[in-house]
């Protein structure tokens, strides 16, 4: 997986100063939780259905190889066949064999994670193509927009997310080669239009690629979420059909999946179940008159079997909801783009280290506040903050970190162990920080300038000058009183 | 072939290695599920949540007495839609007692395939709802891409197979496939849609704009 991550500094900057941007994370930061909230609420039992997702998941994830191995068994009996990839290059190579056996020239994909990991649609346009051009075609609006302006996505489900309707518009006039003086300036000519366009891709492609939701070892089935219909007309209509998913996705039972998309379009969209689910079980039947003839699922490793029984495993339990990005306060200030990495908010800044090296992501798992929301909207319960905080113990173990930034957690530790040093030194900390401050609102006082390191802080933000008596002292002089 | 053999050995080994834990076979010995919704009182009420629950996710429903009357409410809904008279008539709609050239006006065609303009009638394998959810099945009397091809979905539903939650579907999935599961199923809940040209998001993505659901009490 190739990431932009040792930017991440600069393209934060970036982004914190780009106005289009900032008005569409506005909107996500505003409507998100409240649609979220509003969807929860309409059910009494919500957080014991994510104790009980959570719990799905650790079955699975405990007995992994049992699940897939069940999984496989069913996808052959059904006529399908399945593929092991260790690593992205093994899934592509994969992948384009089946299209090159298939005398495929035309793809058309559905949304998919694990292949936007993989650059599957890089590789099937320039590797793979040594005998005949392979044209992929994304047909998720969201992903076909990106596509069209060659970038990557900066939302796990909303990969189009930063792009602007006139940005829409423009790229739709400047691709499709229809003729008229100007962009389209109403969404809804560019729906009718987009939709166009796509059906007569839909029609004319050979193969059909998606991803999975989940994946059911009790049927051998394949789950999989959309609004727009665009992934069931991929399996539907092309005369192969292939699955790229990653190997933790199995569930062992249709019940495991019924209670796992009780909270997946809660959490994700605030709806109760997505327009359209759907459970593939293998290829044409006798006797149908469509379907594709050959069907594949390729399962890809990709390092996930790596955090199994590390402090990472909890990670795996992950459906991908984007609930953990909605309501950051880092990734809605930022957007995906500055994570540079096809995985942003708390769920890639935990993920990405893991699949494409710690070294090459160090600055993710520092871009928290550890505000710990993440982990209360997660559905599977997924514990994001701690994981950070693995992931920094690393980096400082591996020394990895700043110099800085290493010298000041030995000072801190050193403080910490030492509870009456401690206290003194906060002690004197508060009286300089005092006097630092002037009465502001709220009857507060604040600190508007620091000299030295203080100034990282107070050039972006002011901040709360400390209490008179710390909460300790107030304690004791609470506890002599009584 | 060989490579992908040993990804497979190698990936296997891996999990197997980093986690030696017990399996129990998910088919033989299903892992009691803790029942998250309370049992319907009485039918009625699944069947008024499932039309109502629909209706929130933009689809039109209706319900009427028996199979008879269902030609005639297909026509009043095309009318009232300003919809064009021609329908296409998947095979698992020709229930018993819908009598389709009944109505004269319709214009029932028997096309493979549906073309964007067009209005498909199908049947249905349940109705959910929790979810206000159609669940079909496909087959050669109903194809899948009969769902999503064309621009007016319209669903019958018999009331009796309405059910309150996903724990009453998947035992009556398992009763009636005992031996092969069926090749695709569908659940869908109300017309295709998209968030990704701005808020709030738009009917017909690539599936139906129009979905009208007609429950039969009696059929």
């Amino acid at each position: 997986m190739q990431t932009t991550s040792p930017k991440f500094k600069a393209l934060s900057r970036a982004a914190l100063a780009d106005r289009t941007l900032q008005v569409s994370l506005d909107g996500l930061r505003r409507i998100m939780p409240e649609i979220r909230t509003a969807a929860l609420n309409e059910m009494s039992d919500f957080e014991a259905t994510c104790d009980q997702a959570a719990e799905i998941r650790n079955t699975a994830i405990a007995s992994l190889d049992h699940y897939l191995r069940q999984f496989e068994r069913q996808v052959q009996a059904s006529g399908g066949q399945v593929h092991w990839a260790a690593t992205g290059e093994e899934a592509c190579q994969i992948v384009g064999r089946i299209c090159s056996a298939a005398g495929a020239k035309k793809i058309i994909k559905s949304k998919s994670m694990v292949t936007e990991e993989i650059e599957l649609n890089a590789w099937l346009e320039n590797r793979g193509a040594r005998d005949g051009q392979f044209e992929v075609t994304e047909t998720d609006l969201g992903e076909y927009i990106i596509q069209l302006r060659g970038e990557k996505p900066s939302h796990i489900l909303a990969p189009s997310l930063h792009v602007t309707l006139e940005e829409v518009a423009e790229t739709f006039h400047a691709h499709h080669q229809i003729e008229r003086q100007q962009p389209l300036s109403d969404p809804a000519d560019m729906l009718v239009e987009a939709r166009r366009v796509l059906r007569q891709k839909f029609l004319a492609a050979e193969v059909g690629i998606t991803g999975a939701n989940f994946l059911v070892a009790e049927t051998g089935g394949v789950v999989i979420v959309t609004n727009e219909g665009n992934a069931d007309l991929t399996a539907c209509l092309p005369d192969t059909h292939i699955v790229v998913t990653g190997i933790e996705k199995v569930v062992p039972t249709l019940d495991d999946v019924g209670v796992l998309l009780r909270v997946l379009a809660r959490s994700a969209i605030g709806e109760r179940l997505s327009n359209y689910t759907t459970f593939v079980q293998g290829p044409r039947r006798a006797g149908d008159s469509s379907g594709p003839g050959n069907y594949h699922v390729v399962l890809l490793d990709n390092g996930r079997s790596n955090l199994l029984g590390t402090e990472f495993q909890d990670m795996l339990r992950c459906i991908r909801c984007s609930a953990c990005l909605n309501h950051c306060p880092v990734y809605t200030a930022i957007g995906g783009h500055a994570y540079g990495s096809v995985y942003s908010g708390p769920m890639g800044a935990v993920l990405t280290p893991a699949l494409s090296g710690l070294s090459s992501a160090t600055h993710l798992p520092n871009a928290s506040t550890f505000c710990g929301r993440c982990e209360s909207v997660c559905p599977v319960r997924i514990p994001l903050p701690k994981m950070l905080r693995h992931w920094r113990e690393q980096e400082f173990k591996r020394k990895m970190a700043p110099a800085g930034q290493r010298v000041g957690l030995r000072f801190w530790r050193i403080l910490n162990r030492r509870p009456f040093v401690y206290r003194w030194v906060m002690r004197l900390v508060a009286i300089i920080l005092r006097g630092f401050s002037r009465a502001g609102k709220n009857g507060r006082r604040w600190i508007r300038r620091l000299p030295l390191l203080g100034a990282a802080w107070t050039q972006q933000r002011d901040m709360a000058a400390p209490a008179p008596k710390s909460f300790q002292t107030k304690w004791r002089r609470q506890g002599a009183a009584k | 072939m060989s490579q992908t053999l040993s990804a497979r050995e190698q990936i296997l080994a891996a999990i197997r290695g980093a986690k030696p834990a017990p399996a129990t076979d998910s088919t033989s010995t299903p892992r009691p599920t803790l029942q998250l919704t309370s049992p319907p009182d009485d039918p009625d009420t699944s069947i008024e949540r499932f039309m109502s629950l629909a209706r929130e996710e933009a689809a039109t429903a209706e319900r009427v007495a028996e199979a008879a009357d269902v030609p005639r409410a297909v026509l009043r809904y095309l009318r009232s839609e300003r919809l064009s008279l021609r329908l296409i008539i998947a095979g698992n709609a020709r229930i018993s007692g819908i009598v389709w050239e009944s109505t004269a006006d319709l214009d029932c065609a028997a096309e493979p395939v549906a073309d964007d303009g067009d209005t498909v009638v199908t049947g249905c394998y349940a109705g959910v709802a929790e979810a206000g959810a159609v669940v079909t099945l496909s087959s050669s009397d109903h194809p899948s891409e009969f769902n999503f091809l064309a621009a007016t979905h319209i669903v019958i539903v018999p009331a009796s197979v309405v059910v309150d939650s996903f724990e009453q579907l998947w035992p009556r999935l398992r009763a009636d496939y005992p031996e092969r599961w069926p090749r695709m199923m569908n659940f869908i809940v109300g017309p295709s849609r998209t968030a990704d040209l701005g808020v709030p998001s738009r009917l017909g993505a690539h599936g139906p704009s129009r979905v009208h659901i007609i429950v039969v009490d009696s059929c």
